[in-house]
């Protein structure tokens, strides 16, 4: 594949004695859509929030373009920047409307002049339907208007990555297809994404790659096709077997 | 909203800075600094014009007269200088002599042996007698001897002669001294006590602005029996001052009979009220502007004091909750920081405000030699309490925004600095504001105990004004009236902020509106 972007290699990471992340080893690619899938406290937000850093890993590398992000050197906040994310809970900044929640991020981090943050927002926000919103306060928008900001926000810095964590857990159900939708749009830009989610749909659809992790470890990783159509570990098997009757 | 906060909070600056330049030099020669009550007519009180030879009181637009007076001017004259007054409360008259605030005591202040422990006495510059001052209709009005008032509830101003010769009046019940004699004769007014101990002069006083009032005489077998030292009054000096000989030289000049003429004048000229006419607009056209003066020195403390503690408080809050550093030494570093703004904290929120500003204002000037003009003690004590509630309040308000707004801003790159500026410190701020309102009203209410350093804000001005009037109902009702106008304004106005910084409860849909216009249309029709 083409250069390699992130390299997680024998990461771990314990809350106190609790292990949450064994070793995990994985990469992700240029242009790669990866879905992480697992049951819940199998460790797959805790691998995303190491990541980008939100948590210290115990043990392990993460590589960013061949570098460590962990050394003492490192431009934390560059990295951040270029590694975005999209929470469960959305976190859009309280006490800013829409529009400014895009803007100031940009001109704060990137130092881009408010101008053309605007445009760039604007642009953005009207890809995610959200433009006649831009005056609106986070706590007057409902579940999925909020999330589809977020990800207009994530993407308005133009990040090498973006990761999601699990963005539409806390949607009500007619609400999902919305931010699916976006998330399938930004896929098609050919948007580098790492996608933690119980949408299996989703992850048979729109990845490229597909990781099972389970207890900690990754137990299966593949195409769609090899992991929904033939699963090789047991565990995975149960896993899909237990979720696609659900559905 | 950063912009306001960015203005108001140079102004305060610059405020403080002014005012700290324009700290007296205390003991500037060629003047004779007096300290006294000026509310204890007739040996002093307040005036608000120079007539019958008052004088300025220092840092104030009103003057000072009385018997004090008077004899200060004579005093001053024969050392060669000229006379300042310092309106002192009179708890704080010792320290402030101690601490060189003030150059001498003439305050009709007695000198007892406990006194001399501290500080030194001249010769007496007026004999006075003891006396009971009771209701003009009650029983004891009519007593002859000090034994007849069995049963009488007894007082006296605290830390005087005046209420250790209770112990003479036979089968009294002696009731817990009172601060000032205003006090006094608004509680023997109203019946909590049944007459108090004093000195002829204000005896004649409370007489003659009060015609309810009367005083005693007694015969001298039948009167108290009292140490020179005690109704003689001095003039209270520092130990060892070079000026005191000259004194007691100019002292000795001065005959009995002039000094009973003096006294006369005093008594003669004294404020009383004036008859006629409302007692509302009697007052506020007697004493509307000291009123005022008052008002705005509350004003002006409490405002200073909230913004400049709100700035602290800021500060403090945002140190205490950076997060923990990676490097062992910035830890060590941070957890001292940390350790000294607890110490901070509690020691301010620990000790009532009336202490740390006796303690701030004569401990310090008394101990290092700082001199601080009162205004400006005022100022940092009050803004130091509050930044200690406030960044309390604010470490509050900081802990209380939701983690995923610092995740959120974190993940998209910003510093912890960039994050607290833009993100956190706004959310803190408007859930604090409700408390800091609280803070700030508290605070209009509290700096009434900054009058233990005789700063003139509205309650100290209210006890010269009522000391004067002896209107202390109708007095302290506008004082209320007053007080109450200023907290409720200021509610209201940090109300009308905080609606400000929250911003329309509708927002406008933008490209919708057509739509919504024609909808609107549709349901019309």
């Amino acid at each position: 594949m083409a250069d390699t972007i992130i390299e997680v290699k024998n990461l771990k990471k314990a809350f106190g004695t609790h292990e949450v992340l064994t070793d995990i080893n994985f990469d992700v690619h240029k242009g790669e859509v990866v879905s992480i899938i697992g049951r819940s406290g199998s460790g797959k937000s805790t691998l995303l929030r190491n990541i980008n850093l939100l948590e210290e890993p115990t043990g392990g590398d993460i590589l960013f373009h061949g570098k460590s992000v962990l050394s003492g050197d490192f431009d934390l906040p560059h990295y951040r920047a270029a590694v975005g994310m999209v929470f469960q809970q959305f976190n859009l900044f309280n006490n800013l409307t829409v529009l400014q929640n895009v803007v100031t991020p940009q001109t704060t981090v990137l130092k881009r002049d408010a101008a053309s943050a605007k445009t760039h927002a604007l642009e953005l926000l009207k890809q995610v339907g959200m433009d006649p919103f831009i005056n609106a306060k986070p706590d007057q928008l409902s579940g999925g208007q909020k999330q589809r900001v977020a990800i207009a926000r994530a993407v308005a810095m133009d990040p090498e990555v973006l990761l999601f964590d699990e963005p539409t857990s806390a949607l009500d159900p007619e609400m999902v297809d919305d931010v699916l939708n976006a998330m399938k749009a930004l896929a098609d830009t050919g948007l580098t994404m790492i996608v933690v989610t119980h949408e299996m749909q989703f992850a048979k659809d729109v990845s490229d790659r597909v990781v099972f992790m389970n207890e900690g470890v990754i137990a299966e990783a593949g195409t769609p096709a090899e992991i929904f159509d033939h699963p090789s570990e047991v565990v995975t098997q149960e896993f899909l077997k237990r979720y696609l009757n659900r559905a | 909203m950063k912009k306001v906060w960015l203005y108001l909070s140079g102004v305060a600056v610059a405020l403080l800075a002014v005012l700290a330049f324009s700290t007296q030099n205390v003991s500037a020669s060629g003047t004779f600094k007096v300290g006294m009550e000026a509310g204890y007519a007739p040996f002093n009180w307040t005036q608000s014009d120079s007539s019958n030879g008052a004088v300025k009181i220092q840092g104030s637009s009103d003057y000072a007269n009385g018997y004090d007076v008077q004899m200060a001017k004579k005093v001053a004259k024969a050392i060669g200088k000229k006379v300042v007054v310092v309106k002192t409360s009179w708890d704080g008259l010792q320290p402030a002599l101690t601490s060189g605030k003030i150059d001498a005591i003439i305050a009709g202040m007695s000198p007892t042996a406990e006194r001399r422990k501290a500080i030194d006495f001249t010769s007496t510059y007026y004999a006075s007698k003891l006396t009971v001052v009771v209701r003009r209709d009650s029983k004891y009005a009519k007593a002859k001897a000090i034994n007849d008032f069995k049963g009488a509830k007894i007082t006296a101003q605290l830390s005087t002669f005046h209420y250790q010769a209770i112990k003479q009046m036979k089968g009294v019940i002696k009731e817990e001294a009172m601060n000032n004699f205003p006090a006094m004769r608004v509680a023997l007014e109203s019946g909590t006590i049944d007459g108090y101990v004093s000195e002829v002069p204000e005896g004649i006083t409370a007489q003659n602005a009060n015609p309810n009032l009367t005083y005693l005489k007694f015969s001298k077998a039948n009167g108290f029996k009292t140490n020179p030292e005690d109704v003689d009054l001095a003039i209270g000096l520092r130990k060892n001052d070079p000026d005191k000989a000259k004194i007691n030289e100019e002292l000795a000049k001065i005959p009995t009979k002039t000094r009973d003429q003096m006294m006369n004048d005093a008594v003669a000229n004294q404020p009383s009220t004036s008859e006629g006419g409302n007692w509302f607009m009697q007052i506020l056209k007697q004493y509307g502007p000291m009123l005022l003066r008052g008002t705005g020195m509350t004003l002006l403390i409490s405002l200073v004091g909230t913004i400049v503690g709100f700035v602290i408080g800021l500060l403090v809050g945002i140190v205490r909750t950076i997060p923990k550093p990676k490097t062992k030494g910035k830890r060590g570093l941070q957890w001292f920081i940390n350790w000294l703004l607890a110490v901070y904290i509690e020691v301010f929120r620990g000790t009532p405000m009336i202490v740390q500003a006796a303690v701030l204002y004569y401990g310090a000037a008394q101990a290092f030699g700082l001199n601080m003009n009162k205004t400006m003690a005022a100022l940092v004590i009050v803004s130091i309490n509050t930044g200690a509630y406030i960044s309390e309040i604010i470490r509050g308000g900081i802990i209380s925004v939701d983690e995923g707004q610092f995740e959120a801003a974190h993940a998209l790159g910003f510093t912890h600095l960039q994050t607290m500026m833009k993100v956190v410190l706004p959310q803190a701020i408007r859930n604090s504001l409700p408390a800091v309102t609280n803070e700030f009203i508290v605070n209009i209410k509290d700096t009434s105990v900054l009058s233990v350093i005789s700063v003139s804000e509205l309650f100290f001005s209210a006890e010269t004004v009522a000391g004067q009037n002896f209107q202390f109902f109708h007095t302290y009702l506008i004082v209320c009236g007053i007080y109450l106008i200023l907290t409720f304004t200021i509610s209201r106005l940090f109300r009308l902020i905080e609606k400000h910084i929250d911003g329309p409860k509708n927002y406008n849909v933008m490209s919708n509106q057509m739509q919504a216009v024609d909808a609107s249309k549709e349901a019309n029709n």
